[in-house]
């Protein structure tokens, strides 16, 4: 039996088996090409401004948390670290990439690189500018007008309801005058409503 | 660039044609239509929907007893003024319909049916009109014969004699305003 | 064909100011040829910026590059669908798009409202023909379509890269449809004030706009989120830029209404509110317009930005100053049938829901003013980014999350306190053991841990809904559960529908929440080489750098880098992100190369690779991972709150009268009470 496997023709089985093996396993790759010297593209124009390799050092962590906090200058609303990884044709935030790391190297804390920044640039270095002076309106007016209107809304409620209630008791159950007829008449009404 | 002018000239007529044709040709404006509510949005039908919505707010356990048994009085209360409210309309429009909850559609299409059929036999130009049965074939009738409601005079548009349909603002074979 | 596309917009637009003079006027009132003539100029109007449009299609089409337009918008090698959308790709093609459907959605409003509000219908011509012809001015007299250059270029420019996206056919569209949509409503609300008919009949009218504007700028919305997320490389979603604030700000004020309208059509309350709501959305979409067309704001939307931004300036404070006035001579019109009986009621809950939507619709306006205003008052420029908004609105989006799940609970008009037990224990439970199931797994953000919570708690409100609603069916009409559920929902659509959308919403809550926990990282590999990602829900990815490709595809030339993906250990396949210079038919480099990011989605999280670019010509990339997550949840939580939104808007629906039986009746009855022959 089992010298003869090997010539067996292929069951249904097998066949399906084979074709399940294609649709849930994801394509392997069995090697890696490129591994050793280093391919060059055809057209390196094509890619845009050719880069320089980036060191490990350049993109720890808390060199990433500055430049998630300070702002690119070139219009495009984003931060530093994401517009220098994703705005390929952005001269600016690679600039300011190297200004942080030279800040860092001097030896300065993560605040004092951001206050060196604006220093600098002025405020707008800034994502968000910092909740002191004028900024603080900008920061607290949205919470504090809701607050205040949400205050008025449960004030003036509570007042009517202090109204209504010295007005009589409104919530005994107002008498229902009506003929059998007239009840009988709604419950028919009642019944055609289909719900 | 030939083409293109005589397709903007057309463009232009047809526009033009569209917009000023009834001030041109003022022949068949559509008569407005009186549209009745549907049943669900008269006041009747608000009452009872609310009715049911209280039921159905008690069943889930979203009203307390003492809150549904005062809205339950209130729509209640609510929904028998307004049937009280239709009968009265109905025995106004003398209506021996009553109680069976005639729709407005209905007394317009009867209303108009009579119109046209007492309008093409025998109303005269310039015949009385009822409220709700339409032109009357008496010329010197001051009551309807059918449902004894008094009569307007007049009942025939003045410009071309007409004869005009119960509430119609304007005649409808020439367009002219009817001075209520 | 730019004559008659010019011809075509001068006709729609003295049509549509004929139309406005008349129906203001009001002279039409008795005369029906008049009112005739009003209808009939909407229709002509919607014609003539149809054969508009086509002129500009044929135009697209044909690749006729003497047109500005078409020569700034397409090139010979741009992909047929392209073509097509490049109609609203650009500032003058999205004026015209715009124009075209408002004048449709103005003739649909004539055609399908019904007959016994005939009397505010050339009222509503009069302010949608005022608004198309606004639109057509702005056209005619800032920024033609039609312009003709004084050379014929051989090859368009071609369309920019980021707008060459699928995402980016549909979303414009469907973000313009609810914007536009807006239009009905408001015209609806200005022609009832107008003709101080101001009883429920105009907001019965346009109960399905409003529906038709909230769902298609929740398309829309959703839509552009996504657009962004595949095409601008960025990694993420929502950035609170100015254009997608402008977009949401209308959404929240349509929303607030939405809810408010209910109060309106239950109690008689809230007339006033709801007017300036519409008024206010109205407003609130041509600011969005300002704002996106200006650039009086940095944004990443600079594509459409030209100097016709001032004209929506101006004619955004005309409108304002007219809708306002007029809402304040009618003031004492609107009084309220009854007043708000108990704190606790349901009306109460939704006059809270109503003031933080509104609040986070002023909190996020304010935000996106807040640089002019600083640079105004204090003369120094600051930048107002997403840390911003999300100090600001993250505490007043999680009030509103609550309040999802409060405001279900609490029945019309009174709820007493052994009532609000019985139905808050469920859902507080529910969002107790969601909480503690996040402490146990380590969670520990505050932010996080709290929408979690709260979208437990909402979930549990949404289910106990269900639950209790088919039970009741159960009992009052003895169906079966499946009968029940659909029943439930049939005779209830904007309740239950409403509930769905309440799901979809804390989706998207839980999505963006997940966002907290995104990881990203920029690492440079030669083939071969690799980096380790840890992600939030503790698996290990390794990427290994595998190569580079280039080939040439249609308008473009493609560099593909690919990486090689392993999940703790296990192979996960490849993943590939491109870099792509279009070129025009020539083979002439249009734009700068614009990069095609890699994604891998899933339900817990996105795998998003950008290639950067390469180092010196070699296969050593420069890239940017991310791992985004429960993204996913985002598009799912779009078309959960998309299918809420259909199910509530869907003809039909509630608790209806039998009425064909009785029809029939009453129609022999009369005639025989007519006293005339009948052949019943």
């Amino acid at each position: 039996m089992t010298d003869q496997a090997g010539s067996r023709t292929p069951g249904r089985r097998d066949f399906l088996r084979a074709g399940l093996a294609l649709v849930i396993l994801p394509p392997v790759q069995d090697s890696l090409s490129g591994r050793g010297d280093l391919g060059t593209v055809r057209d390196p124009s094509a890619l845009g401004r050719p880069l320089a390799p980036t060191d490990p050092a350049e993109n720890a962590a808390e060199i990433q948390a500055i430049e998630l906090k300070l702002a690119c200058n070139c219009g495009c609303t984003l931060d530093v670290f994401t517009c220098r990884t994703t705005d390929f044709s952005c001269t600016y935030s690679p600039r300011l990439h190297r200004e942080v790391l030279a800040l860092r190297e001097q030896g300065l804390s993560a605040q004092q690189v951001l206050d060196a920044f604006v220093a600098k640039y002025g405020e707008k270095a800034l994502m968000a500018p910092k909740p002191r002076g004028f900024n603080l309106a900008g920061y607290l007016l949205p919470g504090v007008a809701i607050t205040t209107a949400g205050a008025a809304l449960t004030w003036l409620i509570s007042r009517r309801r202090a109204v209504a209630a010295a007005a009589g008791p409104s919530a005994a159950a107002p008498e229902v005058q009506a003929s059998d007829e007239e009840l009988a008449r709604l419950q028919r009404a009642l019944d055609e409503v289909d719900d | 660039m030939t083409l293109e002018v005589i397709a903007a000239v057309l463009v232009g007529a047809a526009a033009v044609w569209l917009v000023l044709q009834p001030l041109i040709a003022p022949g068949r404006p559509s008569a407005p239509v009186f549209e009745p509510l549907d049943p669900e949005e008269t006041p009747k039908g608000v009452a009872l929907a609310a009715l049911k919505e209280i039921e159905f707010d008690r069943e889930t356990g979203k009203l307390s007893d003492e809150d549904y048994a005062y809205l339950k009085g209130k729509y209640t209360g609510v929904a028998l003024e307004a049937l009280r409210a239709e009968s009265a309309e109905q025995a106004a429009r003398g209506d021996s319909a009553a109680g069976g909850g005639l729709g407005d559609v209905e007394v317009m299409i009867a209303a108009r049916v009579r119109a046209l059929r007492s309008a093409a036999t025998s109303a005269p130009p310039g015949a009385p009109s009822c409220p709700t049965c339409g032109p009357r074939p008496e010329a010197d009738a001051v009551f309807c014969s059918t449902c004894a409601r008094r009569l307007r005079q007049g009942g025939a548009c003045a410009g071309c004699g007409a004869a005009l349909g119960p509430a119609s603002r304007y005649c409808e074979r020439c367009g002219a305003g009817v001075a209520a | 064909m730019t004559l008659l596309g010019q011809f075509a917009l001068w006709a729609a637009f003295l049509i549509a100011v004929w139309c406005a003079v008349i129906a203001f006027s009001g002279r039409w009132q008795g005369r029906p040829e008049l009112a005739a003539t009003v209808t009939r100029s909407v229709y002509a109007v919607f014609g003539c910026l149809v054969v508009a449009s086509l002129a500009l299609w044929k135009g697209l089409i044909t690749h006729d590059f003497n047109i500005e337009y078409v020569a700034a918008y397409t090139s010979r090698n741009l992909p047929p669908y392209y073509i097509v959308s490049a109609f609203w790709a650009g500032q003058k093609g999205s004026l015209l798009f715009w124009a075209v459907v408002l004048s449709l959605f103005a003739s649909l409003a004539q055609l399908l409202t019904p007959r016994r509000n005939a009397d505010l219908m050339p009222y509503v011509a009069g302010v949608t023909s005022a608004v198309a012809a606004f639109f057509v001015s702005v056209m005619l007299f800032g920024a033609s379509p039609f312009e003709r250059l004084g050379y014929t270029p051989a090859d368009g420019r071609g369309l920019n890269p980021q707008l060459q996206n699928v995402g980016m056919v549909i979303h414009p569209p469907m973000l313009y449809l609810g914007y536009i949509s807006i239009t009905i409503p408001f015209a609806f609300a200005i022609a009832a004030l107008l003709s101080r008919r101001l009883d429920t009949g105009w907001i019965h009218a346009i109960r399905k706009w409003t529906l038709v504007s909230w769902l298609f700028l929740s398309i829309g919305i959703t839509l552009g989120m996504w657009w962004a997320y595949v095409e601008l490389g960025w990694g993420g979603y929502w950035a609170w830029d100015p254009v997608e604030n402008a977009s949401f700000l209308p959404w929240l004020t349509m929303t607030a209404f939405l809810h408010s309208v209910m109060i309106q059509e239950k109690r008689g309350m809230l007339k006033r509110w709801n007017l300036g709501l519409i008024v206010g959305t109205f407003l609130l979409s041509i600011f969005g317009t300002f704002i996106t067309r200006s650039g009086v704001i940095a944004s990443v939307h600079s594509f459409t930005q030209s100097n016709v931004g001032y004209f929506f300036l101006a004619f955004l404070v005309v409108a304002a100053v007219l809708s306002f006035t007029l809402l304040y001579t009618r003031w004492p019109l609107l009084e309220a049938d009854v007043q708000l009986e108990s704190m606790l009621s349901r009306e109460a809950a939704f006059l809270f829901n109503n003031l933080l939507l509104v609040g986070i619709a002023f909190s996020v306006l304010w935000g996106t003013l807040f640089p002019i205003l600083s640079e105004a008052v204090r003369g120094s420029k600051i930048t107002v980014g997403p840390p911003f908004f999300n100090r600001v609105n993250v505490p007043l989006g999680l009030l509103l999350l609550a309040l999802t799940g409060i405001g279900p609970l609490i029945a019309w008009r009174k709820a007493s306190t052994a009532n609000l037990r019985r139905q808050f224990v469920t859902p507080v439970s529910a969002g107790a053991a969601t909480l503690v199931v996040l402490l146990a797994a380590g969670v520990r953000d505050l932010y996080p841990v709290m929408t979690f919570t709260l979208a437990g708690f909402v979930a549990g409100t949404v289910l106990q809904e269900f639950y209790r609603g088919i039970r009741a069916r159960r009992r009052m009409h003895g169906e079966s559960v499946p009968v029940a559920f659909l029943r439930l929902i049939e005779r209830n659509r904007r309740r239950y529908g409403g509930y769905i959308v309440h799901v979809g919403v804390l989706i998207y809550f839980v999505a963006f929440a997940g966002m907290a926990f995104k990881v990203e990282r920029e690492a440079t590999l030669k083939p071969g080489e690799s980096v380790e990602l840890r992600s939030p829900f503790g698996h290990t990815y390794t990427f290994t750098q595998v190569g580079i490709s280039q080939y040439e595809a249609l308008n473009r030339v493609v560099s593909a880098a690919t990486v090689q993906v392993t999940v703790d250990g296990k192979p996960a396949g490849l993943l590939t992100s491109e870099k792509r210079q279009h070129v025009d038919s020539f083979k002439r480099p249009t734009f700068e190369p614009s990069t095609e990011v890699g994604i891998r989605s899933g339900l817990r999280e996105d795998l998003y690779l950008v290639f950067a670019g390469a180092v010196g010509g070699t296969e050593e990339a420069v890239y940017r991972f991310n791992i985004n997550p429960l993204v996913w949840w985002v598009w799912f939580g779009g078309f959960v709150l998309a299918f809420g939104g259909i199910v509530t808007m869907w003809p039909g629906g509630g608790p209806t009268i039998a009425r064909t039986r009785q029809a029939q009746g009453g129609y022999g009855v009369a005639l025989v009470g007519a006293g005339k022959e009948t052949d019943r």
